[in-house]
């Protein structure tokens, strides 16, 4: 089990299987499909959807986020189609009226941390 | 596989227990299942106690209750632990090991922190998660917003409304109010479910199960036993598991991967998700009350966004068609982690039994031929799901 950047090059660093072709992220040595150990590594982003959301308004089990704050799953496709669902931080201010679901977001590159941008309406 | 039977059952009412020890709590719903059963407590050839947070929990009540030498096993599986002491239980009796087994699920939460409840292994693994992307991007997440996604993509889906979900709540409040040791015995209006402090919207604080003390244990036995010391045993025609890893519970929210573990169960048993209806009823896991919602429509009880009107009809009232969580569920009873399991198991033979115990309570007899007992457990970590059937004719 070898720990992967979170990001590579402004896009997430998935993992492709080269014998079935599934997509997985976070990047793994398995492939949970076929078990190959044919992993590379596969850019995803940095462009979505937001598939759904919701706000917190209680403090995390670990972590420092305030609340409230929004978070929410987003849609990236890979080339053939796949859909790979990511949950992320989403990148708004209260009354968070931006979010809102089936809209399209980007990714804001860091390190720890998976956030999303809102697409202006 | 030898047929196996519940015989004996006992619950510990929920609520807070601050001032009781584990044993306390646990040493009661033994004793009252030893001798709801009949048996004598030497009889006991094995011990499973399910539970996150009571390391040794088992060892102390097994000797404040006069049993030594038997194998006694802690079982943790977060959320499934009680139902997975059952199914050891359960696999201890149909492998021929033992002819009469104990289950026994118990947890204290209200003094502790969710750290503790995790065996501290979230204390013990901070410094190096904090420095891990994926697991820091997780932990802006505490258990209620998992569901609250779902709710979020199930209302945009199929228009379900606030008041959909409230509704969950209501019935759970109201059967609750006819069970004596369910934590949450008030009943409550949508209004004042929707009104509730904010958790993670939609959902409210009344539509999250609490964290709750509590404990509940079960006697199983082998067919000959069985028909021995009662007339009334509650057959087990299925046990069954599944899991998932942690992206798998992303990819489709409204479609919880208990969908697999159902077709499983009801494969075992022989059975479909329509033979319950005028026949059955159910235990399911209401940890928030989406997921109830997803669980008629994951098992197969009624079409996929249809959830909130199945609720609507009245089908799973107490006098409906297919009766859901007549205890009050987890919503009401509260959710001891470790404990949940078994109480269900204790309400579908209390139930089926027609047992005084659930007098004010009592699905019609129609509606007792068959049971199901499920759980699901660490949504945010992986995830498992646990599912039992029941029958009162072998």
């Amino acid at each position: 089990m070898k720990r992967q950047p979170l990001f590579i090059d402004g896009k997430l660093n998935a993992g492709k299987c080269n014998d079935c072709g599934i997509v997985r992220f976070p990047r793994r040595d398995y492939c949970n499909y076929c078990q190959s150990t044919n992993i590379s590594a596969y850019g995803l982003g940095p462009k979505g959807t937001l598939e759904t959301f919701t706000i917190s308004y209680m403090k995390p089990m670990i972590g420092r986020m305030k609340p409230p704050y929004p978070y929410g799953v987003a849609i990236f496709l890979t080339d053939d189609g796949q859909k790979i669902h990511v949950i992320g931080l989403i990148d708004s201010q209260e009354p968070f009226e931006d979010v809102k679901i089936d809209k399209e977001l980007s990714l804001i590159e860091d390190k720890l941390l998976i956030k999303f941008k809102m697409e202006a309406d | 596989m030898r047929n196996v039977a519940v015989v004996g059952v006992g619950v510990f009412p929920f609520g807070r227990h601050s001032d009781l020890l584990y044993q306390e709590i646990g040493v009661p719903a033994v004793n009252d299942a030893i001798e709801d059963a009949g048996i004598d407590r030497k009889q006991i050839q094995s011990c499973y106690a399910g539970t996150v947070s009571g390391m040794g929990v088992a060892h102390d009540i097994i000797n404040e209750c006069g049993m030594i030498g038997i194998p006694i096993v802690r079982v943790e599986n977060a959320c499934v632990s009680g139902t997975n002491a059952f199914r050891q239980a359960w696999m201890e009796i149909a492998s021929g090991l033992s002819d009469i087994s104990l289950a026994i699920g118990i947890e204290k939460m209200k003094d502790s922190s969710m750290a503790a409840q995790g065996g501290g292994r979230i204390q013990l693994e901070m410094k190096a998660m904090m420095k891990l992307p994926i697991v820091s991007t997780f932990s802006i997440m505490g258990l209620p917003g998992y569901f609250a996604l779902a709710a979020h993509r199930h209302m945009n889906d199929y228009n379900t409304t606030k008041e959909d979900l409230a509704n969950v709540t209501v019935k759970s409040r109201r059967n609750a109010s006819r069970n004596p040791k369910a934590e949450f015995q008030n009943p409550m209006t949508v209004d004042e479910v929707l009104n509730d402090k904010m958790i993670n919207p939609p959902l409210t604080r009344s539509q999250c199960c609490p964290k709750t003390d509590g404990a509940a244990a079960a006697i199983l036995m082998s067919e000959d036993l069985a028909k021995k010391y009662t007339d009334t045993p509650v057959w087990i025609k299925a046990s069954s598991m599944t899991s998932s890893y942690v992206e798998e519970q992303f990819k489709n929210l409204i479609s919880l991967p208990n969908i697999e573990n159902a077709k499983k169960a009801f494969s075992m048993a022989k059975l479909e998700p329509k033979d319950f209806f005028k026949n059955g009823f159910a235990e399911v896991h209401d940890c928030f009350s989406i997921s109830e919602l997803l669980h008629y429509e994951d098992f197969g009880w009624c079409k996929k966004g249809e959830g909130p009107k199945m609720l609507n009809d009245g089908i799973p009232e107490i006098d409906g068609d297919l009766p859901i969580n007549p205890s009050g569920g987890l919503l009401s009873c509260g959710h001891p982690l470790g404990a949940t399991g078994i109480r269900q198991v204790a309400e579908v033979v209390y139930q089926m039994r027609k047992d005084k115990e659930v007098a004010k309570r009592q699905i019609p007899d129609k509606n007792l031929d068959l049971a199901l007992a499920h759980t699901m457990g660490s949504p945010i970590m992986g995830f498992t799901s646990g599912i039992h059937i029941f029958s009162r004719d072998l």
